[in-house]
């Protein structure tokens, strides 16, 4: 028999049972239309953390307090780091959420002071737009990220090179809170690096010169945390492990490499959560397949007998029953990764406002991610596509081997 | 030396076992059948008429004896090659429910021949030629629900001569058929008989349609009572 004829048989079988075909071959797009949106919402956020991210050097290791220690990273600790093999300099800096006021209007900034003359060397990306950025020792120049300079919500800049903007924060001093203010001028202005959130928000940052900061924030010789500069990649992840040897538990240490094993550690066992509760509904739709076909090799029997009679061997029942069972896995894997595409966006959409409506409640000054686009590779689709057509032909295995083992002498005796 | 004969079946015997108890349905049946003969199969409900059919059918094989078709044991062959004999040299009719109620006339027609894989020009051409002389030309593409049980019939003999067969086997092709149009279908198969020399074994509980064979093979209680020659 020839293939053609073998899939128009199949073809003509499930238009006898129409609706019977259509249930299960939807069955089969719901299990795989939710894995294909599923993936492609777990790859649009790989995707997304990659590219924030990507904007630390490779060369680059942040080293900060560790969660429950209470050993602070002093002027020592950057003399001990700056002695470690393949350091080229570290970095020390200190950040401290705060508003910024000009003109009116107010906004939060995570402020941060450091050394800037290395700022281009921890962000590779990093540009600067407009003006320049502060020299070592000046104590009233500022530098303000993309998005504090010109807030996505608002239709006017918040400050230009040159205007004044005062900086101010809260500090709990003997159990009495007391608010910090202070002045400064916008010297330069960076280019934005699409990194409104997450673990380096620069585009949110306003940057000081470290003593202006010290003096501001009022540290008492201790700082947030050290970007330490290496000779390459390679040395970062030497200097990363020997940091931590030194310091054990104490102290984070993270390198670009590491935030993006953390974050994939995350997503991962996220991943594997969802995508098996997407593959829950396809195992489902197969149960149905198996039901579907089952009842047919029943109410074909007499079909079956007379196929048999005239010539059908084994493997030519087999193959009618199992090509059926492939068709409708190939085409609800079809419909399911295009249907899935769509459903992808639109819960895209939805997570993007759950999660804005939460940390607009939570923290006004937290950054938020409003929408990250779903992601659909080649290799999802064609995964997706393989599971469905080998769940449906394992569920149709056994309804066509029943099939063809029917004996036609009482397969013909059934009207 | 004697010609051998088409079909020679040597004590032929189908025993079914019921839970712990035997029935023998067909007990040491001796059967010659030549090339070209219009034989019918009579005798009473359970005198083993469609045993033997479905024996000399290949579609079930016999507790002990044999059966040669051209000299060629035909329970020696495995399965798949039992199916590729009826494909190749048998034809089927059946009393009811012989067609493919979803699919054209024509496509039941060609089915052996798609089992066969020829190619669908080949095998379209000759499923025409075929209804038209079963007096189907003009209802190819109807299907079987839109025909009378006749008609219906009809299909299924185009049907059993697709891949040119050797033999004809009908299992009360005229039961569920008025006299009339019964008496048609027989006329039918005598006339494929007459001109294309296909042997036709035809069981039946009806005298009229046994009276138009050549031969009437007599069974009862599994054995062969009576042959008679029906002077033609």
């Amino acid at each position: 028999m020839r293939l053609n004829d073998l899939l128009g048989y199949s073809i003509g079988a499930m238009k006898e049972r129409k609706l019977r075909a259509i249930l299960t071959i939807t069955m089969v797009i719901i299990g795989a239309g939710l894995m294909t949106a599923l993936n492609g919402l777990t790859t649009g956020m790989y995707q997304y953390m990659g590219s924030q991210f990507g904007t630390l050097g490779a060369n680059v290791v942040i080293v900060m307090p560790g969660m429950e220690s209470t050993t602070r990273i002093t002027e020592q600790t950057v003399s001990v780091i700056k002695q470690i093999d393949g350091v080229k300099i570290a970095v020390p800096y200190v950040q401290q959420l705060a508003t910024a006021e000009s003109a009116g209007t107010s906004g939060s900034v995570v402020l941060t002071g450091s050394d800037q003359r290395y700022l281009r060397e921890i962000f590779p990306s990093l540009i600067v737009a407009e003006g320049s950025l502060v020299a070592p020792q000046d104590s009233i120049g500022i530098v303000l990220g993309h998005s504090v300079a010109y807030p996505p919500d608002k239709p006017t800049p918040f400050a230009r090179v040159g205007s004044v903007v005062s900086i101010s924060f809260t500090v709990v001093k003997e159990k009495e809170p007391e608010t910090v203010k202070r002045s400064f001028i916008v010297r330069g202005i960076l280019g934005e690096m699409g990194t409104s959130g997450m673990f380096v928000p620069v585009d949110r940052m306003a940057f000081l010169s470290l003593p202006a900061a010290t003096s501001l924030l009022d540290t008492a010789g201790n700082y947030s945390g050290i970007n330490v500069i290496t000779a390459g990649p390679e040395k970062a992840e030497q200097a990363a492990t020997q940091i931590r040897r030194l310091y054990g538990r104490s102290f984070e240490v993270y390198t670009s490499k590491t935030i993006i094993q953390l974050i994939q550690n995350i997503l991962g066992a996220f991943s594997v959560f969802i995508g098996s509760i997407a593959s829950v509904s396809l195992i489902v739709a197969s149960v149905g397949i198996f039901a579907g076909l089952y009842t047919s090799v029943m109410e074909r029997t007499r079909e079956i007998g007379l196929l048999k009679a005239i010539g059908f061997k084994k493997r030519g029942i087999l193959g009618v029953f199992l090509s059926e069972a492939t068709l409708i896995g190939v085409i609800g894997g079809l419909l399911g990764n295009a249907i899935g595409v769509g459903l992808g966006y639109g819960m895209a959409i939805i997570a993007g406002n759950i999660r804005s409506q939460f940390t607009s409640e939570m923290a006004a000054g937290q950054a938020t991610i409003d929408y990250v686009p779903p992601a659909f590779t080649p290799e999802n689709f064609l995964f997706i596509l393989a599971f469905s057509v080998g769940l449906s032909m394992l569920a149709g295995a056994y309804p066509a081997w029943r099939a063809s083992r029917l004996d036609p002498v009482v397969a013909l005796r059934k009207e | 030396m004697p010609s051998q004969p088409l079909i020679r079946a040597e004590n032929l015997t189908k025993t079914y076992r019921i839970g712990s108890v035997d029935f023998p349905a067909l007990n040491g049946v001796n059967l010659e059948i030549e090339a070209g003969e219009f034989t019918s199969i009579v005798g009473p409900s359970g005198s083993g008429k469609s045993t033997l059919l479905n024996l000399l059918g290949a579609l079930d094989r016999p507790t002990s004896g044999r059966v040669f078709i051209e000299g060629s044991n035909l329970f020696r062959r495995n399965e798949n090659q039992l199916a590729e004999f009826r494909n190749r040299k048998l034809g089927f009719i059946f009393q009811a429910h012989n067609l493919l109620m979803r699919t054209s006339v024509l496509a039941n027609v060609a089915l052996p021949a798609v089992i066969l894989g020829e190619g669908g020009a080949r095998r379209t051409k000759r499923a025409r030629e075929l209804l038209a002389s079963v007096g189907l030309g003009d209802k190819t593409t109807r299907k079987p629900t839109e025909l009378s049980g006749g008609e219906q019939q009809r299909v299924a003999v185009a049907r059993a001569l697709m891949n040119e067969p050797l033999i004809v086997l009908g299992d009360e092709p005229t039961g569920n058929l008025d006299s009339k149009t019964g008496a048609e279908i027989v006329a039918l198969l005598r006339r494929i008989n007459k001109e294309r020399g296909t042997v036709f074994i035809l069981v039946t509980h009806n005298p009229e349609v046994a009276n138009e064979t050549e031969r009437v093979i007599h069974l009862r209680d599994g054995r062969i009572s009576k042959v008679e020659r029906i002077p033609g």
